[in-house]
């Protein structure tokens, strides 16, 4: 052998062995109590809602590798390439996520930022667990390249069924609910949302995204309020304790028993899903809300739901157009159908419309909310249906209004209107609907939504609203 | 007799490369040693130490039986001792829960009892977990039970044992998933079954069930008194006091 190719096999031999088993990343760390109270800090600073439509990130003492003794050969042989800044470039710049994998991806990408370990229960295999010692993607040099990969990966394979596995119920106080805890439902309504912050006022901050928003855009979602407890519960079973706050699974417990896990609490399966919100509120807050302070924070909530729900039916509206109007399958209509979204933004307007008659009642109301809030709700004094029946012509934009949002192309309505068309029960949930039925300008079900088979939608209760 | 250039220069490339690779080597020899994870199949019964205690003073925590003692030290460690099988674990538990009943011998005893009395109202499965082997590969379904019907995702599993998604979950009729599960097990060797489901008894009761290989791997019931949860031989009573939820 020519002595140039025997010294290109030596080099071929030793590279290759330096590299084997290389796993995602190599932990440098452990999941001490003060690494927990650093994720909680990360998440709070910076697990934001425009998280992977940003470019570069604070590296959280990841780029400490690059003191390593010959960190330019470390790096040429396939180590990271980062700066020497507070910020380096974000690895998972560009992804989409839905609901679940937003709740992973913040645990995952800070385990990745800090080298720790991170594994999770192999939702396929209940035996196994499926860890960052994965080998498959030593094809990428680069360690971030292999954290994306990964992640990717994991993507394929978890669901809010597997977020069960992977974390456990904890009690409904300051001290169990942080930063970095994350929101379950039953499996019937199999949502989740990530805990950001828990605010003064007793109010968690969520970000989050769904299945639909997943298609729509890389920033996801974000909400100053509480999910329904009625809607967060909806058909628990209270031997199945996985609605309501939870956090993540030492690493060692994961495929444990549940009741197991230092710090489990089943007590929110056995608070009434009513009073969840109230008693939760009570316990997280260290202040009192001031009541226009409330209306506000709670119309902002309901903004950014209907700004969302602009976004999810025109998603539906354009695959409509594209298949021609095709009939749509199962999965294509659960994904494009709205009815959980407009279930959660009545809820919304229905937490809103309390709020603002308990100010009125106690004569709290500031001028501002009485004239942008009062638009909405103009008839505080009557219940929520006489009000609807009283509210028979359309709110037209004007400077009083809030929220405006445009629905479709040239067409505008303000939050007002949007509530108006909602406890009217306009808005379909219906994604074989087009566009002007999704928004109540015409009552459906539309023809071609007649004509093709659909699952069940959803309505509203405007008794609920009281 | 002088080295011709080239091949001087080819002793020189030659050398570079193996200090390159014996550099790379060095450096793969000092990464820093990856903490260890625990083993996650046939974990031990955690010790009474390891059991957590709950901070409502509502629930008192019924431990099991303590584990068999460590073998004396100058005897070289043995098979490790299990507690003395699922009757008196299951038995203890059972009772702490269950004062006024007759503790069944097994959890198996205990369910199977349910379902042949006559007690069974109605069985919801949650989830289902199936592995075959078709030429010599491993391929796994998972199902996962909605409203109004199911959601059914396929997987192969590469050498590492990891499971590769075969497209998105399909949400499907019941009839239509029962199908595909019948063509799917048809195709090769079963070699894993798990499905967890909820029964309803008559008398209001409940039970959440891990049914592996369909053997009952986990079960837990609950009433107003309390909660009795069983991973196999390992059972657990978490009583409670003051009724649903606290007072606020």
């Amino acid at each position: 052998m020519k002595p140039l190719a025997l010294g290109l096999l030596i080099f071929a031999i030793l590279g290759a062995f330096s590299n084997a088993q290389a796993a995602v990343w190599t932990p440098t760390r452990a999941w001490t109590p003060q690494e927990e109270a650093r994720y909680s800090n990360w998440v709070k600073r910076h697990w934001t809602k425009d998280f992977f439509a940003r470019q570069q990130i604070a590296n959280e003492g990841f780029a400490e590798k690059k003191q390593r003794p010959l960190g330019g050969l470390f790096d040429f042989l396939g180590g990271g390439q980062d700066n020497d800044n507070d910020l380096i470039n974000n690895p998972f710049f560009g992804l989409r996520v839905d609901c679940a994998d937003a709740v992973y991806s913040m645990r995952y990408v800070y385990s990745f930022l800090r080298r720790l370990p991170f594994a999770i229960q192999d939702p396929s295999a209940p035996n196994r667990v499926i860890s960052i010692r994965a080998t498959r993607y030593d094809g990428y040099p680069n360690e971030a390249d292999r954290a994306r990969q990964f992640l990717v990966y994991l993507f394929d394979i978890v669901s809010t069924d597997s977020v069960a596995n992977d974390t456990f119920p904890v009690a409904l106080s300051r001290q169990s609910i942080r930063p970095g805890s994350l929101i379950l439902t039953t499996k019937k309504n199999h949502h989740s949302w990530t805990v950001k912050d828990v605010l003064d006022v007793g109010v968690p901050w969520l970000v989050f995204n769904s299945t639909v928003g997943k298609d729509s855009s890389v920033i996801i979602q974000e909400r100053k309020s509480w999910p329904n407890g009625l809607w967060v519960f909806e058909e628990q079973d209270p031997l199945d304790p996985r609605a309501g706050f939870r956090d993540w699974r030492p690493l060692e417990y994961i495929g444990r028993p549940v009741w197991e896990v230092p710090g489990y609490d089943d007590e929110q399966s056995r608070i009434e899903p009513a009073q969840w919100n109230k008693i939760g509120q009570r316990r997280l807050s260290i202040r009192e809300e001031g009541a226009d302070e409330e209306l506000f924070r709670l119309a902002q909530a309901v903004c950014e739901d209907l700004r969302q729900r602009v976004s999810a039916v025109g998603e539906a509206v354009s695959h409509l157009r594209e298949t021609q109007y095709a009939c749509m399958d199962a999965t294509t209509f659960d994904n494009f159908s709205t009815p959980s979204r407009d279930h959660r933004l009545f809820d919304a307007f229905a937490e809103l419309r309390r709020a603002y008659v308990k100010a009125w009642k106690r004569g709290r109301l500031g001028e501002e909310a009485r004239i942008k809030i009062g638009r909405i709700f103009p008839y505080p004094d009557v219940s929520a249906r006489d009000e609807m029946i009283k509210m028979d012509t359309p709110r037209v934009v004007n400077q009083k209004s809030i929220c405006v949002i445009e629905y479709a192309q040239g067409l505008k309505m303000d939050m007002a209107e949007a509530k108006r068309r909602m406890f009217l029960g306009l808005l379909s949930s219906n994604p074989m609907d087009e566009i002007n039925y999704r928004w109540g300008d015409a009552r459906g079900p539309s023809p071609q939504a007649s004509q093709c088979p659909s699952w069940p939608l959803w309505s509203p209760n405007v008794d609920e609203a009281n | 007799m002088s080295m011709r250039p080239t091949d001087r220069r080819r002793l020189i490339l030659m050398a570079v490369l193996a200090t390159a690779a014996a550099v790379a080597f060095l450096l793969a020899r000092s990464r820093p040693h990856e903490p260890e994870f625990p083993p996650l199949i046939e974990a031990e019964p955690p010790s009474e130490a390891a059991r957590p205690t709950s901070k409502d003073p509502g629930v008192v925590v019924v431990k099991n039986p303590p584990a068999v003692a460590a073998p004396a030290p100058d005897q070289p460690p043995g098979p490790r001792k299990m507690p003395s099988g699922p009757r008196a674990t299951f038995a203890a538990a059972y009772r702490e829960c269950f004062p006024e009943a007759q503790p069944p011998g097994s959890p198996r005893d205990y369910l199977r009892d349910m379902a042949t009395r006559g007690e069974l109202a109605r069985r919801e499965t949650h989830l289902e977990n199936l592995h075959i082997r078709t030429e010599g590969v491993e391929r796994r379904l998972q199902s996962r039970w909605r409203t109004h019907g199911q959601e059914i995702q396929y997987f192969d599993v590469d050498a590492e044992g990891l499971p590769l998604s075969k497209g998105a979950a399909v949400l499907m009729t019941h009839d239509q998933a029962a199908e595909q599960k019948q063509r799917f097990l048809s195709r090769g060797e079963p070699i894993f079954r798990q499905r967890t489901e909820a029964w309803h008894l008559k008398n209001g009761q409940r039970l959440m069930i891990d049914w592996r290989d369909d053997e009952p791997f986990e079960f837990s019931t609950t009433d107003e008194r309390g909660t009795l949860g069983c991973r196999e031989a390992d059972c657990l009573c978490r009583l409670r006091h003051g009724g649903r939820g606290r007072a606020d």
